[in-house]
């Protein structure tokens, strides 16, 4: 028998929100251990909408 | 002519086109990691006549990059007509390309009338450094198949597809996505979405990267896979 802990965090953005760590963006993130929650914030559908047009264009 | 003897000739035309540019490019000192086709391709193969077929193979024995080398706005794709009629392209080669970025990639605004579904990929990309975009804006593509892509060498900061809504089937060499992935189709099958998961290297005595993929594939992704990748160090976006 095998037994394995694995240490997930969880990111859920609220209704209208996506999260982004600056680069990515997305409704969901699931973080392993090493990872740093506070890398990822907040922003508006308006927001992101923005930003992927911004990005589109390069 | 029987059909089976006008399939042998196209067949042997075929392998007589592919040896004079296996052999042109040894004369010329090519060793397989060399030569860039740049946009002449279509006239480095005046006996592959593609207009008019939907399906299309090119055997390119000398082949080392192939960035941007098929987007609709330039390459072989800048023709319109080609954009309305190949439903499928294969590219046979024996040379380790160093280079599949953007190979396919289609700005916006997307093409919904560009016919390609089906791209196959028989060379080795262990050695592509760089792999971003690839099949980007592909409006139409549901399958890339041929040899499974690896991404074992790929340096740039990210690697992947976006914008491929109807990609269903995709295969990926295991352990070899170390950059940041980003497969955001929401039509993935469920086995292409294990592949990525299988092709995602193990990074636990390293610095997290992400894995970015489609809410919709996000959502059906199970406890299981989900420890898969957070168990490699990935973190998962969706």
């Amino acid at each position: 028998m095998t037994k394995e802990i694995i240490k997930q965090t969880i990111l859920t953005a609220d209704e209208g929100m996506y999260l982004t760590n600056g680069e990515t963006y997305g409704k969901t993130v699931v973080l392993p251990e090493s990872a740093n929650a506070d890398d990822w914030h907040e922003i508006t559908e308006e927001e992101y909408s923005k930003k992927q047009a911004e990005e589109s264009e390069v | 002519m029987s059909i089976a003897e006008k399939l042998t000739a196209i067949a042997e035309n075929e392998q007589k086109v592919y040896n004079a540019g296996y052999e042109k490019g040894k004369a010329e000192g090519g060793t397989g990691g060399t030569d860039y086709l740049s946009y002449s391709t279509l006239a480095a193969f005046p006996n592959m006549n593609i207009f008019g077929k939907s399906n299309v193979v090119l055997n390119i024995p000398y082949l080392s990059r192939t960035d941007s080398m098929f987007r609709p706005s330039t390459a072989i794709f800048g023709n319109e007509a080609l954009n309305r009629t190949v439903e499928h392209i294969t590219i046979n080669s024996e040379a380790k390309v160093n280079n599949i970025n953007m190979m396919f990639y289609t700005a916006e605004p997307w093409d919904p009338d560009n016919v390609l579904k089906h791209i196959t990929l028989n060379f080795d990309t262990s050695q592509s450094e760089y792999a971003s975009n690839f099949i980007n804006g592909l409006y139409n593509l549901e399958t890339v198949d041929g040899t499974p892509l690896d991404f074992s060498s790929t340096k740039s900061s990210n690697a992947g597809f976006s914008s491929v809504p109807k990609l269903a089937h995709i295969r990926v060499v295991p352990n070899t996505i170390k950059v940041a992935f980003i497969a955001n189709s929401p039509a993935l099958s469920n086995e292409s979405i294990q592949s990525i998961i299988d092709g995602l290297a193990d990074l636990t005595d390293g610095t997290a990267k992400t894995l970015t993929l489609h809410s919709t594939v996000g959502a059906k992704l199970t406890d299981e896979q989900k420890a898969t990748i957070t168990a490699k160090n990935w973190t998962l976006v969706y």
